[in-house]
């Protein structure tokens, strides 16, 4: 028998009785050569019989047809020449690092054994773990032991099933190549099952596709890039778009040119009869190599991913500095959006973006203070800005429609300088290694590309786009709440109390009231219009009965007020309701990228700091990236100078949410609100807090000054 | 401060009740009282007599019964015939108290160390057993696997992977036997033999109606029960096996 392979299946069939007692077919004809020291990736859909195939070739299953063959001869159960490594882990958790590795290797002479060790501890760099026990690592750790008991034991062929699957994402990217790494000094062949298409592309120099269960061979693809490979290579998207659609995951037509002549062998569309007849399969060669051409990729000093508040106010302050910035925003703008209140603390911001006389010229509705409505519905809080008109430019700010204002700051973006691009969809944020490198993104109905850039700024808002894909996002269960709001036309404008002149014609105040299980917003607009919302705990919301607007209007009728002001007015748009789950991500940075606005946290919108605070992150963000751009280092250690200015003030937006809500839990008026009624120096330190000067005033010192301090 | 100190208070309170309530009472020995008598006790010598005799008949039952017990409780849980087979009469036996087989123990054994050995045997017995043969059951595929695939097999898998693995929950079962075991000697010893700590506690309400002798008894076994429940908790913080209860201990 010719020795020119390593591993060999040959027509491999295999299935499981079921519970009803049939027989369920896993694997169909499959037959797969592997040469010496190759790595082949297996991808399919999940459950497509993948990993019995591997249990096949380590010997803890057999064929009910066909052979498993390793160096020409039949597998017929597990041995040290084929290692399984699978994400589940199997570091004996009863021996410390140096035992399980030593025994890997136990039949062996001792100064053998120990020169192995010596070598491999290096080599996973678990030098200084030697006599740790597996319950003190931590799971990247514990996957890199499981690595070096294996090679420990010199195996022929490394199998390996989803080996990171139970890694964050990070420390799977990092794994990644850490095993290219090993296998570039102590070559193995290598098969490894997983659903991750990157990983493949990544390791593979060959990625076999498997059909939907019964797993049987769909199509082959070969990857001749050199390593380190850069997954922004077109090539390499083109190939993963390729592989993706073998899967059935893209709907993308970016391979219109080529489809023809890259049609993998073993086509798709085997018709039933093809399937059932025993198809031998050479697979090498199989679809042409994929060549890594010289095609052009945008390249931008800096990507902002959504076009906001916090993606215009980033883009804007580094387009003024001369970098060259790319925001592509999904929304052709203006895109409907809620009437929202803003703090006076956003005067510096719209003089630090040069749009001030803008805004200005706008004539939005003057907002000038807060009104509370307290839970005993007696007697209410008004706090006006004019009170203390030192501490911001101007002693007002602006109740806004959403729409317009987003419009007008990414036109200002656009003017200063960066190339906004409305209606494109980031598909992906492009990662190597752990460092973002760019993004795949393209007009909405279109293929995406490869734009590249040393640093990404997620603006994505609450979509979270990297929080989500890398875990980052840690919601906070004792802030989950849920909105319904509407506008109305006509409602009540209450103006300024009579006590205090108004700063302005028709100035008003942003409504607070409190209700059962919540609070209600009424925030005055122009065209006699009312953005009014109620937000409610989700605990109860969920036990009001009824259609969004029943528990809309159920609310509503709870605040005499509130039902009072709107019992002349007509409601102008549908109920909307969106969940309010407050989130503070666990980090805003990493090597090329940042977290800004609501990507990187999220607060209940009581204290109307949401886009203020987002132009703050992105003007903060911006000044950090600038310090980067002029050392041409954007890792994460100067990234981090970023993350510490914001998460100050952020925290306290926190804490000041989590007592307003015990006030209300409690139902009384709080020390520091009835307080703030009688004390001057206690309501100018509030009221400046509440207007969005969170360095200017120690939020502990002043609950400390209350005896509120719980 | 007050959560290191709780578990003293408690017990300073609970001296406290018994005193108040006992000083009236002619029998009912006051804690005093008690620590008299464990003093005279000890100045006979007849107390470490006790204490000794019903270790003895513990540690040969007990150390007997785990002997027997493991292995009993690995084949039975590593091969599926033979639980089918062995299950059904040990989960019969199981549930007879050892106190039931008092009668049956004498009537074979007298009234020798024989006797309450045999008790205390099948007593600790049982929970070693079933612990085992589920820490067995619960040993994870993927440590057989591996083991498998580094070439072991037979008896030495079992020697280094699958005891390792049941391990822990064989201890537990030995901690729970161990706690039973003490139960019943005291048991064992108050009817079929005149030495022991339950010979003392009976005897000594036969002999003269010395209650203080009686509580003096009793708190010697609650003290020792305590001390071998602690020695058994320090097995379960070893390394080999901490894994298994979490590592937040």
């Amino acid at each position: 028998m010719a020795q020119d392979s390593k591993v060999e299946l040959r027509a491999v069939s295999r299935s499981f009785p079921t519970n009803g007692g049939e027989l369920l077919r896993v694997v169909d004809d499959v037959s797969l050569t592997v040469q010496d020291g190759e790595f082949i990736a297996l991808v399919g859909p999940s459950g497509c019989g993948k990993s019995t195939i591997l249990n096949i070739l380590a010997g803890f299953d057999q064929p009910d047809s066909g052979s498993a063959l390793l160096d020409g001869e039949p597998v017929t159960g597990p041995s040290r020449r084929g290692i399984l490594i699978t994400q589940r882990g199997s570091v004996f958790p009863w021996m410390t690092v140096r035992s399980n590795l030593e025994f890997a290797a136990r039949e062996l002479p001792a100064e053998e054994i120990a020169r192995r060790f010596s070598y491999y501890i290096d080599f996973v760099g678990l030098r200084g773990f030697e006599d740790a026990w597996p319950h003190q690592l931590s799971g990247g750790m514990l996957q890199r032991v499981e690595v070096a008991r294996a090679l420990m034991a010199k195996p022929d062929v490394l199998f390996m099933d989803e080996p990171f699957g139970a890694l964050d994402a990070l420390t799977r990217i990092r794994m990644r190549g850490e095993l290219i790494e090993i296998l570039a000094r102590d070559r193995h062949t290598c098969l490894l099952v997983t659903h991750d298409v990157e990983e493949a592309l990544h390791l593979a120099d060959r990625i076999v596709v498997f059909s939907p269960r019964p797993a049987s061979v769909q199509a082959v693809f070969e990857v001749t890039a050199p390593h380190p490979r850069s997954l922004t290579h077109p090539a390499l998207v083109r190939l993963k778009e390729r592989v993706l659609r073998e899967l059935g995951l893209s709907t993308l037509d970016i391979l219109r040119d080529d489809t023809a002549a890259a049609a993998p062998s073993g086509a798709r569309s085997r018709t039933p009869e093809e399937r059932v007849a025993p198809a031998p399969l050479s697979v090498r060669p199989a679809s042409p190599p994929v060549r890594i051409g010289g095609e052009a990729v945008e390249q931008f000093d800096v990507v902002v991913v959504g076009g906001g508040p916090g993606g215009a106010s980033v883009s804007t302050v580094l387009a003024q500095n001369g970098l060259k910035v790319c925001v592509l925003e999904r929304e052709h703008f203006p895109r409907p959006h809620v009437g929202e209140s803003l703090l006076p603390a956003i005067w510096e911001l719209f003089d630090r973006l040069g749009v001030t006389a803008e805004i200005e010229a706008e004539g939005f509705t003057v907002k000038q203070g807060i009104s509370f409505t307290l839970p005993d519905q007696s007697r209410d809080l008004q706090l006006l800005i004019s009170e203390y008109p030192e501490y911001f430019p101007r002693p007002y700010t602006y109740h806004v429609e959403r729409a317009r204002f987003d419009e007008i700051l990414l036109h200002n973006a656009r003017d200063k300088g960066a190339m906004v691009r409305e209606g494109w969809t980031v598909r992906d944020v492009l990662f190597q290694g752990d460092r973002a490198v760019g993004v795949l993104a393209g007009p909405n109905d279109a293929e995406p590309h490869p734009i590249l850039a040393p640093m990404v700024v997620d603006a994505t808002g609450q979509a979270c786009l990297l929080s989500r894909k890398l875990g980052w996002r840690r919601p906070d269960p004792a802030l989950n709440k849920v909105s319904h709001y509407a506008c109305f036309e006509g409602g009540h404008r209450p103006g300024i109390s009579e006590a205090e002149p108004e700063i302005a014609p028709g100035a008003q105040t942003t409504g607070v009231h409190t209700i059962d299980g919540g609070w209600i917003w009424y925030i005055p607009l122009r065209n006699d219009m009312v953005s009014v919302g109620a937000v409610l705990d989700a605990r109860y919301d969920s036990g009001v009965r009824g259609s969004p607007q029943a528990r809309f209007d159920h609310a509503l009728q709870s605040s005499p007020v509130v039902a009072g002001w709107l019992a002349g007015a007509r409601q102008k748009t549908e109920v909307q309701t969106i969940s309010n789950i407050s989130y503070l991500n666990d980090r805003f940075v990493g090597n090329g990228f940042a977290l800004i606005g609501d990507a990187s946290m999220f607060v209940d919108p009581i204290f109307s700091s949401g886009v203020t605070m987002a132009m703050r992150s992105g003007v903060f963000a911006a000044e950090t990236i600038l310090e980067c751009a002029r050392a041409n280092d954007y890792s994460v250690k100067r990234l981090e100078a970023y993350e510490a200015r914001i998460r100050l003030p952020m925290s306290r937006i926190f804490k000041m949410i989590y007592n307003w809500y015990t006030i209300l839990e409690k139902k009384e008026a709080g020390d520091l609100f009835i307080r703030a009624r009688q004390i001057p120096f206690l309501r100018e330190r509030f009221l400046v807090l509440l207007s969005g000067g969170y360095d200017r005033v120690d939020f502990e010192s002043l609950l400390a000054l209350t005896g509120d301090d719980r | 401060m007050l959560k290191r100190l709780g578990p003293y208070l408690i017990v300073v309170l609970f001296i406290g009740v018994w005193w108040m309530s006992a000083s009236g009472s002619v029998i009912f020995p006051t804690p005093l009282q008690v620590l008299t008598g464990i003093a005279e006790l000890a100045r006979q010598g007849t107390l470490m007599q006790h204490v000794s005799a019903s270790l003895f008949r513990v540690s040969i039952g007990y150390g007997l019964a785990v002997l027997l017990a493991v292995p009993v409780g690995s084949v039975m849980g590593w091969y599926p015939g033979m639980y089918r087979a062995l299950n059904p009469m040990v989960q019969l036996l199981r549930p007879i108290s050892p106190i039931a087989w008092i009668p049956l123990s004498i009537l074979w054994f007298g009234v020798g160390d024989l006797s309450p050995i045999f008790l205390i045997f099948l007593s600790s017995f049982f929970p070693v057993v079933v612990s085992t043969v589920a820490g067995v059951h619960l040993v994870e595929q993927q440590y057989i696997r591996a083991g498998q695939n580094f070439g072991l097999s037979g008896p030495a898998l079992y020697r280094q992977v699958i005891f390792p693995a049941a391990l822990p929950s064989i201890i537990t079962g030995m901690r729970v036997a161990l706690g039973v075991a003490w139960l019943v000697v005291v048991a064992a010893e108050m009817v079929a033999i005149n030495s022991g700590l339950g010979y003392l506690i009976i005897d000594s309400r036969n002999a003269g109606t010395r209650y203080d002798l009686v509580v003096a008894g009793m708190v010697i076994i609650g003290i020792i029960g305590f001390g071998l429940d602690v020695l058994m908790r320090r097995l379960e913080t070893l390394d080999e096996v901490r894994w298994r209860y979490g590592t937040g201990q």
